[in-house]
């Protein structure tokens, strides 16, 4: 009978292990909490890890950001126009949406703020097999880079960047209209220092270089 | 004899609209079936505002906008 109980654990345990390796995990690359000033840019990468999981119809993952201190620019954000395609028929790859920028990519390359809101830029793809969807799996691809401006007028204080699942119009489609979830990883802010901060800054380390200058020339 | 003709044109405006009523659910591009047209019409209306019949039909999670989670929505509804 312990035997039985063991073998049966050890059964729901692989049983476990095997469903996990099949979730997608998507990376937010870039937001290490940097202090960033008022005018600067930031970028940003989101990856895609499919974790051998096939089968994807629909992908829409959003990028939410902090639009008191940020503004998204379409402009210079570019998306990869096509990801996981494998061998004679491409198998279901994933191609952009056009809403970032399409297949084959046209301007603009970046995807653009979702209709309605101010902070939320969705990153589209859709298979060409919407049937069966995607055949191939990959790790660490590329998917888009979003670049953001800091606004002249940011308030001093953290703009939080993160990736979602669960906001309007998000998911990850499978075959039959079945869905799936992903780890999401990388969410965190940059600073954004007062600006009268930054601008002592900047002179305090102008009368240090001088100071140090004239003693080189007294010397 | 009125009554019957009534009677008639009333089963008549019945039989007339019965088959937009039954293609409307998931009829996205508003032209009275619901086939793989509707699916290609909502992922090309993605992140637009359901605007007109036809789209508001297909605005699945009825947050007023076309998004790929619709489309999956209608993929799911098409399947059953």
């Amino acid at each position: 009978m312990r035997m039985f109980i063991v073998n049966l654990l050890a059964a729901a345990l692989l049983a476990f292990s095997a469903s996990s390796a099949g979730a997608i995990a998507l990376d937010l690359g870039g937001v290490n909490e940097q202090v960033v000033n008022q005018g600067d840019q930031v970028s940003v990468t989101v990856t895609l890890d499919t974790e051998a999981t096939t089968g994807i119809t629909l992908m829409s993952i959003g990028v939410l950001f902090d639009d008191s201190r940020l503004s998204y620019n379409q402009d210079l954000s570019t998306t990869t126009s096509y990801v996981l395609y494998g061998g004679k028929g491409g198998g279901g790859y994933l191609k952009a949406s056009d809403t970032c920028g399409g297949y084959p990519q046209s301007e603009p390359q970046g995807c653009t703020v979702r209709v309605g809101t101010t902070n939320q830029v969705n990153v589209d793809y859709v298979s060409v097999d919407l049937n069966d969807g995607t055949a191939n799996t990959g790790a660490g691809i590329l998917l888009v880079t979003l670049v953001f401006d800091v606004l002249a007028e940011a308030p001093n204080g953290n703009a939080d960047i993160s990736l979602s699942q669960t906001s309007p119009g998000n998911v990850i489609g499978q075959p039959g209209g079945g869905s799936t979830t992903a780890t999401l990883t990388g969410n965190g802010f940059v600073s954004v220092p007062e600006p009268g901060v930054a601008g002592l800054s900047l002179a305090a380390l102008l009368t240090v270089g001088g100071l140090r200058a004239r003693s080189r020339q007294r010397s | 004899m009125f009554r019957t003709t009534l009677i008639l044109l009333g089963i008549l405006a019945l039989l007339a609209s019965a088959p937009a009523a039954l293609a409307a659910a998931g009829d996205c591009n508003g032209d009275g079936s619901v086939d793989q047209a509707d699916l290609d019409a909502l992922v090309a209306a993605n992140n637009t505002v359901a605007t007109g019949t036809s789209m508001a039909n297909c605005d699945y999670d009825g947050d007023g906008a076309i998004s790929l989670a619709d489309a999956n929505q209608h993929i799911a509804e098409s399947n059953q």
